[in-house]
């Protein structure tokens, strides 16, 4: 994934990705793929580290944290080792460090996991969250709405190009509830999100940020990829990233393929489009 | 009562067999569907009386099938009957049409979807089971990886511990844990040299857990993704010594039609038929034919021959070889179909070892003028495609030449190419798959080969659609020879009328 013609002196973020050899369903690695390639983009170097169990995290190495989604025997099997760094994620989280986390890592980082045999985990607790085993599982594509990603845009957005649109597909059986403070970080377009009932999808709080879209997440939302490294670059040199040229910061194969994610469920979103509830 | 619904149910289904192939379709699912609809017990009924061998796994069942089909029909006294389910059709429907055309005292060699094969097993009954391999495949459709592993699990178990010999791929840890389920137990596997001490790969996706203890296994050498010399640090759980060992023996071309041979080491073994212990009487080392390329290749047919081997012990090395010098691909597995001075090749891909596989083989292959992915996302192929990210193709270095993405998901997988390939490399994308493939052809110099990897619907309407470009029948028949070489002078002719909709797809594989 790494490029060898790097220029000199570009400013390097690292990523760490936990567990990758556990939690790493459905094509979780893209997200990490999408990460390193439009921080090339972007001018900055990214660095991953894979960290598994039996690692005792130092928090101040890294900028980013990535946890992917794994089956209810995986999600037990590092429970315990997690925990052990829930001082340093915790740590992380408060200084503004970016946290990406999906679907089953996503309910990790909440504070209580329910699961289908019927007992219940304890997660991080750094999302404001708690997650129930429910009947059925939510599968399908997904289209969400993020407003933090342009917050000069007011209404419904209307299509592919507007960088607010998240597209992802989501395959999960447990459901999530927000609480206190976390926010949502989308509302559901198309899809069930967080639990098919209140029209969420996500939580987020500081630069933490959990979601049940994968398939993968990133690489068809470049806004967003792009969101978390000028975050994270913020959070560790204290200044704003500069973007390249527009005509460098090319997304012609991520366009093409949101055009494509669009029309698969452009007629179900018309009544969207026209204004009605959704 | 019962039985009279039984024999309705089957002269049903034979009835709609026959218009099927009247009206020029395959025919291969739905009189199987029809006739377990009016009686849910036909597939058990009509299994008595014959000899039924089952292959299933994620990845190589097609071809394992087709294979082991070649080396009964070899080693079997003549007059004996093996028929087996051809074009993938591979869930009960797809069993039962197949069982519909048999008779008592036939053979049939069935390839098992691993769904269907943990509901069919019961029924079956079948003296002997092939397991290829276990690999992350269509999860969407099965939820969790755990899941098939328990699926062919419970399949095993229900098909009889007594009576059923379990043929296991001893390198991939999931499948050889299968082999504490039964007594009956073969194991192949690849010889160390085919197990490079790759590193660890970087995204470590591919890393494999003890299935006894869930500890991370650790490796002495990987063939494929996650098969290879496994030991778990933690538990006595560790890679079984296979009684079929392969290596291969390239040739000097390397394109995808020479494969070279392989070289089998294998125990005659004695007391095979039974419970007893095994004792071993000579190991032979045997060069056999190789018709088909790629290290996955050399397991299915392994595979194959391990099974056939156990079932018929006294089958002789010459129809073994006699077999294997008749292998040809199966559908959509490498078929080479040539085009005026060029050529063009199918390569079904359908999960992400699949994937890398494929564009490893076009890398290696001095032939390749061109390779374009198609990607479809039915219901068939399963509705997620999030696999494609899964696919490590970012380890393949790729030799300049032109590379194209099409199918309904195109833009997914242009974008995947595009990451992995890199900047200089432009990925063209067309809806219209016909008109890619000519664009493509035409940038192909004489002697080259055009690549085409399709997933399972993907290829169901490329090889419908491109049918009038190449000249080949559009119904595919295992047992026809190849198809003719096309005339180019095609290329100018009008685009004929094209159903999109394949066959398989309105009687196919929906559950």
């Amino acid at each position: 994934m790494e490029r060898s013609n790097e220029p000199q002196g570009l400013k390097q973020l690292k990523l760490c990705h936990l567990y990758p050899d556990l939690l790493n369903l459905y094509g979780d690695i893209g997200n990490i793929i999408a990460l390193t390639q439009r921080a090339r983009v972007l001018g900055v170097s990214l660095e991953r580290q894979a960290v598994s169990m039996g690692t005792v995290l130092d928090p101040e190495a890294f900028d980013i944290f990535f946890i992917g989604g794994g089956q209810d025997a995986q999600q037990t099997a590092i429970q315990g080792d997690l925990l052990k760094n829930k001082q340093g994620l915790c740590q992380a989280a408060r200084q503004g460090k970016v946290i990406l986390a999906v679907c089953g890592g996503y309910q990790l980082l909440g504070e209580k996991v329910g699961l289908a045999n019927g007992s219940q985990m304890e997660g991080l607790g750094i999302l404001d969250v708690r997650t129930e085993s429910g009947s059925g599982r939510l599968i399908g594509d997904t289209v969400y709405q993020a407003d933090f990603l342009q917050p000069d845009l007011d209404g419904p957005a209307v299509g592919p190009t507007d960088r607010r649109l998240l597209f992802g597909f989501e395959n999960h059986g447990s459901r999530t509830y927000l609480q206190g403070r976390a926010r949502p970080l989308a509302k559901v377009l198309y899809g069930y999100g967080n639990n098919g009932q209140d029209g969420t999808e996500g939580a987020c709080w500081e630069q933490v940020y959990g979601t049940y879209s994968h398939g993968s997440f990133l690489p068809k939302n470049p806004a967003m990829t792009d969101y978390l490294i000028r975050q994270a670059y913020q959070t560790r040199y204290g200044c704003t990233l500069d973007l390249p040229a527009p005509d460098r910061l090319e997304i012609q194969y991520e366009s093409q393929a949101r055009a494509q994610a669009w029309q698969r469920v452009a007629a179900q979103l018309e009544h969207h489009k026209a204004g009605g509830p959704v | 009562m019962a039985l009279l619904r039984y024999q309705l149910a089957c002269l049903a289904g034979r009835m709609i067999y026959h218009l099927l192939r009247l009206t020029g379709r395959q025919a291969s699912t739905l009189p199987g569907r029809v006739t377990l609809l009016i009686d849910p017990e036909a597939l058990a009924i009509s299994a008595r009386g014959r000899q039924i061998l089952c292959v299933t796994g994620t990845n190589g069942k097609t071809t394992s099938t087709s294979v082991l089909a070649r080396l009964l029909e070899s080693g079997l006294p003549a007059g004996s009957r093996v028929l087996t389910n051809a074009f993938g059709a591979n869930l009960t429907s797809g069993m039962m049409t197949v069982l519909l055309q048999s008779k008592a005292g036939d053979f049939v060699v069935l390839e098992a979807d691993e769904a269907a094969f943990a509901r069919a097993a019961a029924s079956l009954k079948p003296q002997l089971i092939l397991v290829t391999n276990i690999f992350r495949d269509q999860l969407d459709r099965y939820g969790e990886l755990d899941t098939v592993y328990k699926l062919i699990l419970k399949g095993c178990l229900d098909a009889g511990q007594d009576t059923c010999r379990l043929v296991l791929g001893a390198d991939d840890p999931h499948v050889a844990a299968l082999g504490s389920s039964s007594v009956h137990t073969t194991y192949f596997g690849a010889q160390a040299s085919e197990c490079a001490p790759r590193h660890q790969s970087g995204n470590m996706t591919d890393a494999a857990h003890c299935p006894v203890c869930g500890s991370l296994l650790t490796y002495q050498g990987r063939s494929i993704s996650h098969m290879g010399l496994y030991r778990c640090p933690a538990c006595d759980f560790s890679r079984p010594e296979p009684e079929y060992r392969f290596r291969r023996q390239t040739a000097a071309d390397t394109s995808a039609e020479a494969a070279g041979s392989l070289e089998l080491t294998y125990c005659r073994v004695a007391g095979a038929q039974g419970p007893q212990p095994l004792i071993f009487q000579e190991q032979l080392t045997q060069l056999l034919p190789l018709r088909l390329a790629g290290l996955y290749n050399a397991y299915n047919i392994c595979g194959a021959v391990a099974a056939a081997l156990t079932f018929i012990p006294q089958m002789t090395l010459p129809q073994v070889r006699a077999a294997l010098e008749q292998v040809r691909p199966s559908f959509g597995r490498l078929e080479r179909i040539s085009y005026g001075d060029k050529s063009v090749c199918f390569i079904l891909v359908k999960n992400p070892t699949g994937m890398e596989q494929g564009l490893r083989l076009v890398s290696e292959a001095k032939d390749a003028g061109g390779v374009i992915f198609f990607l479809n996302n039915h219901v068939n192929d399963g509705v997620d495609i999030s696999w494609i990210w899964d696919a490590p193709l970012e380890q393949v270095r790729l030799p300049a030449m032109p590379v194209g993405a099409g199918g309904q998901r195109r833009g997914d997988m242009a974008l995947r190419l595009h990451y992995a390939l890199g900047d200089s490399v432009t990925i063209a994308q067309s809806e219209d798959k016909l008109a890619l493939v000519r664009q493509f052809l035409a940038q192909c110099k004489p002697g080259q080969c055009l690549y085409l990897l399709p997933n399972y619907t993907a290829m169901l309407q490329l090889r419908q659609e491109l049918a009038p470009l190449l000249g080949y029948e559009r119904r595919w028949d295992p047992k026809q020879p190849r198809p003719a070489a096309a005339d180019p002078s095609r290329l100018t002719t009008a685009r004929p009328a094209v159903n999109t909709h394949a066959e398989e797809k309105q009687d196919g594989k929906v559950k």
